[in-house]
């Protein structure tokens, strides 16, 4: 079965049809083509590798159980990011969780991300392979509104053109460039220290 | 900010220009306002640089989750979902159209059984009522069906030419 799905190509539309008539080989296409990208997602938003393992499980096993539902007015991909963007956004608001979410941001030793600039910037992986580098990232984005990084991820980590971000969110045109203005404002505040060292 | 290009030192520009969602004259312009203000040339560098950190970021998180055990864990809940839940509610589903197709087969069952394949049997009349009798029998029997419950009399006569013509 892995050698069909390795060497075959099958466009989105036959594979909803394969999965609207429940084909497992299909279900494992889907899985193999779109793990990464959910995880993705949920990782951006959410900043727990953990909760974004289970948050792609349920994405995929919400489309299983839906799929017969799904008229094919978006994409597979885009409607699978919606889902995603959703139980994401839904796990933030789980008290436990969001106790959680706040505990890791006030205990960390490293309040203001930004607040200890670098004098020069070494190659991003040097700096990646740096935990209080990561710390750093994850902070930042843990003081966006929710619904900005979530625009944010979707722009930065996807790509995703302003339009299918709409088509993702929910939201007008105008509400994403919006909120990816304020996101990339609120950014540069925090990453200000950084700029005003000098790069 | 430095000012030397005044009218594109503005932020939703900067947003739009690390988007590429300039179009080719505006974003001619902002590189080379860029290039002159030097405030705007650092956020520029810096905001890229959290996306591509951030991308790092995402990407390492990614190295270190096992996604091949993760789809057999996928792959088996949801044929587990699909044994334990998905049958049930599809049974329960297609009742909605079983339930009324069984209900006009009945009735229509009913309807052609009542009216034609139970019909009663017809209750055999009685081949002759006799109101009166005279003459001399020499024994009389009388006999009930069990289920009509119909009477049947039967007698033997005396060979009494009278008599017989008198009986009715």
């Amino acid at each position: 079965m892995s050698k069909t799905i390795q060497n075959r190509i099958v466009h989105d539309e036959e594979l909803i049809l394969r999965l609207q008539r429940g084909d497992e080989w299909a279900f494992q296409l889907m899985v193999r083509r779109f793990r990464k990208k959910i995880f993705s997602i949920a990782f951006g938003i959410t900043l727990d590798t953990e909760e974004s393992q289970d948050i792609m499980q349920e994405v995929f096993l919400q489309v299983y159980r839906t799929i017969g539902d799904f008229r094919g007015d978006a994409s597979l991909a885009t409607w699978l990011h919606r889902i995603t963007v959703n139980r994401s956004l839904n796990w933030k608001r789980r008290w436990a969780r969001r106790f959680r979410w706040l505990h890791v941001s006030t205990d960390n030793t490293d309040e203001h991300p930004a607040a200890e600039p670098e004098s020069e910037l070494p190659s991003p992986e040097i700096r990646m392979a740096n935990a209080q580098t990561r710390h750093q990232i994850d902070n930042a984005m843990r003081m966006l509104p929710d619904q900005a990084r979530t625009v944010f991820v979707l722009r930065e980590l996807e790509g995703l053109s302003y339009e299918e971000i709409a088509d993702v969110t929910g939201i007008k045109l105008g509400t994403v460039r919006s909120r990816l203005f304020h996101a990339r404002k609120r950014l540069k505040e925090i990453l200000q220290p950084l700029v005003e060292e000098g790069i | 900010m430095t000012h030397s290009y005044s009218n594109t030192c503005d932020e939703i520009l900067i947003v739009r220009y690390l988007d590429g969602d300039l179009e080719a004259g505006e974003k001619e312009r902002m590189e080379t306002h860029i290039e002159a203000c030097r405030q705007c040339r650092r956020q520029v560098v810096a905001l890229r640089a959290f996306s591509q950190d951030l991308r790092l970021r995402v990407h390492h998180a990614t190295d270190s989750v096992d996604f091949v055990a993760l789809e057999k864990q996928v792959l088996n809940k949801a044929l587990r979902q699909y044994r334990s839940r998905g049958g049930f509610p599809r049974f329960i589903a297609s009742l909605k159209y079983i339930l009324p197709a069984t209900v006009t087969a009945g009735v229509l069952l009913f309807f052609v059984y009542s009216n034609f394949v139970a019909r009663p049997a017809p209750v055999p009349v009685p081949s002759a009522i006799i109101n009166s009798f005279t003459g001399s029998m020499s024994s009389v029997m009388i006999f009930e069906t069990p289920e009509t419950r119909q009477t049947i009399l039967w007698y033997n006569e005396d060979t009494d030419v009278k008599s017989e013509q008198n009986a009715v």
